[in-house]
């Protein structure tokens, strides 16, 4: 038996001495390109709510222009049919992955399947609370009517908060909108298709893995209590073991992405072209249109009145004038954080491609951390550009 | 910079402008009591900033349909998710086999005698499998 112990414990020393060569020589740390999904989801936060705002644009461009007429228009600039459409989606989305959580559970589903489902509910639940996060509370809008004789201001009364469920509600089907909405939902989808590539190259990537002993630590300690190890052989082999499979993995994950990253390479630069373009072209030329039919209610409605109207509605209509035109400069400025955050993702995609293809990993973490720390800031403007309540329309 | 349609982005830009002047133009109707044109003007001055809207968003539907770059990206997004899944699976299954591993040395280390013997033999041909990983 003797014997037979002694055999164990030098085909495990001879393992370890292999691994410790394969680790020392060859290892690939890949884990850096993690920072890329996790921050893919702040992207697409970003990226839903600029999409949708072409949406958005339309329709408050139409508010504004019905606004003044017969009966008094609550405008809720950012509760957008496109907004409430998202928060159906997400909701949707949320119900079934919980729906097949629960089916692989109570089913003969593997492990790696139940965790991926959970990963699944977990991520359709960050996607609600996004999609939630998008809508602020809805503001008043007095009636103004366009008369030379100032008229009355009705006094406003606060419209109700928006429920999820008449956010759910379906939408007027004769949408003045609709090329809009048709351009948000196709803007939103192409998103997708960027921020879910560069995940899944991430995923590829590794690193993310909780379970990162392989139960070594387990078999280690019951190992050395079982005499097969004597003084901290059990924690070296166990080490040796763990890289072992480490480099094995990252070996595959490399080769496999030095096959795929340049595949893509050029797709995604169309698409990143095409998405720049949408958001510098047809959307900025929506927010100018947007921009224009503002002046043109307060040129119609507030100056037309302002002899007539007392001092401090007079003061107040400026300020909410004012206010508006702001909204759309942040919006603007929204504009040219999303087309350099997309300018980032290609330029980090290109480094990661070179750095896979010239078998030289050093500087994959400097590159991915100087991307993720000039990149936080952009989404994070494009976010507050559109998750800030509506300004404040009237007394 | 992809192709742009110049024609689209400068038709939209024109409605524009001439939706502007006609919002001028009946601001001016109003101010000298002509209501009705200026109500009617308005309305024009409404659908052509609409059509100027529509045609950004066609513009834009243009530029983002490109079924090849999509599809690429799709497939290969696919693809890296189940070759990730099923490296996931091979480190999965290293860990089963350490388990085994694990659960034999307890078995050695609780039987004496022929068992013991017996329990190494079948640990060391699970760890030999485990070298093959």
């Amino acid at each position: 038996m003797g014997h037979r112990i002694a055999v164990l414990r030098a085909s495990l020393v001879c393992v370890a001495v292999v691994a410790l060569l394969c680790g020392c020589k060859q290892s690939i740390d890949l884990s850096a390109l993690q920072k890329l999904g996790a921050a893919m989801n702040d992207q697409e936060t970003a990226n839903a709510a600029i999409a949708a705002d072409m949406y958005g644009s339309c329709q408050r461009q139409y508010t504004w222009r019905s606004t003044g007429q017969a009966n008094p228009i609550i405008i809720h600039p950012h509760l957008t049919p496109a907004n409430a459409k998202q928060l159906a989606r997400a909701v949707a989305l949320h119900d079934q992955a919980v729906k097949r959580l629960h089916q692989l559970i109570s089913g003969h589903a593997s492990r790696f399947e139940i965790k991926t489902a959970q990963k699944m509910v977990q991520k359709a639940a960050v996607n609600v609370e996004s999609a939630r996060g998008l809508i602020p509370k809805a503001t008043p809008m007095p009636n103004l009517v366009p008369t030379s004789t100032p008229k009355p201001i009705p006094a406003s009364t606060p419209a109700p908060s928006p429920t999820a469920s008449s956010l759910l509600t379906p939408q007027d089907t004769n949408d003045p909108c609709q090329y809009e909405e048709d351009a948000a939902e196709q803007w939103e989808s192409v998103n997708l298709v960027v921020t879910n590539y560069v995940r899944a190259l991430a995923n590829l990537a590794g690193g993310n893995d909780t379970n990162t002993s392989f139960g070594l630590d387990s078999l280690a300690k019951d190992a050395t209590n079982a005499g097969i190890f004597k003084n901290g052989q059990g924690d070296a082999i166990k080490g040796f073991v763990k890289q072992l499979i480490t480099d094995r993995s990252s070996f595959e994950r490399r080769d496999d992405l030095a096959k795929d990253a340049p595949i893509a390479e050029a797709a995604l630069g169309h698409l990143i072209d095409n998405l720049e373009y949408v958001a510098r072209m047809d959307y900025r030329d929506e927010l100018d249109g947007e921009q224009q039919t503002i002046n043109n209610f307060f040129l119609d409605n507030f100056q037309a009145t302002q002899a007539g109207l007392p001092a401090l509605q007079s003061l107040q209509y400026r300020a909410t004038w004012k206010s508006e035109l702001d909204g759309l400069a942040q919006k603007r400025h929204a504009i040219d954080a999303y087309v350099q955050s997309l300018e980032k993702i290609r330029k980090v995609h290109h480094a990661i491609l070179t750095q896979i293809q010239s078998s030289g990993f050093s500087n994959l973490t400097t590159i991915v951390s100087g991307y993720v720390s000039e990149y936080t800031p952009l989404v994070e403007s494009i976010k507050k550009a559109y998750s800030s309540p509506a300004p404040a329309k009237s007394p | 910079m992809a192709n742009n349609n110049p024609k689209t982005l400068a038709l939209a830009k024109q409605c524009r402008n001439v939706a502007n002047g006609l919002s001028a133009l009946a601001r001016q109707l109003q101010t000298d009591g002509d209501d009705q044109d200026a109500a009617t003007i308005k309305q024009r001055a409404g659908d052509l900033m609409q059509g100027a809207n529509d045609l950004d968003a066609l513009d834009a539907i243009d530029k983002l349909t490109d079924p090849d770059d999509v599809n690429t990206l799709k497939d290969l997004t696919d693809t890296m998710n189940t070759q990730a899944g099923q490296i996931a699976q091979q480190e999965q299954h290293a860990t089963e086999l350490a388990d085994i591993a694990d659960d034999l040395i307890n078995m050695i280390s609780k039987f004496k005698g022929g068992d013991l013997i017996a329990g190494a033999g079948y640990a060391e041909s699970a760890l030999s499998g485990f070298q093959q990983l």
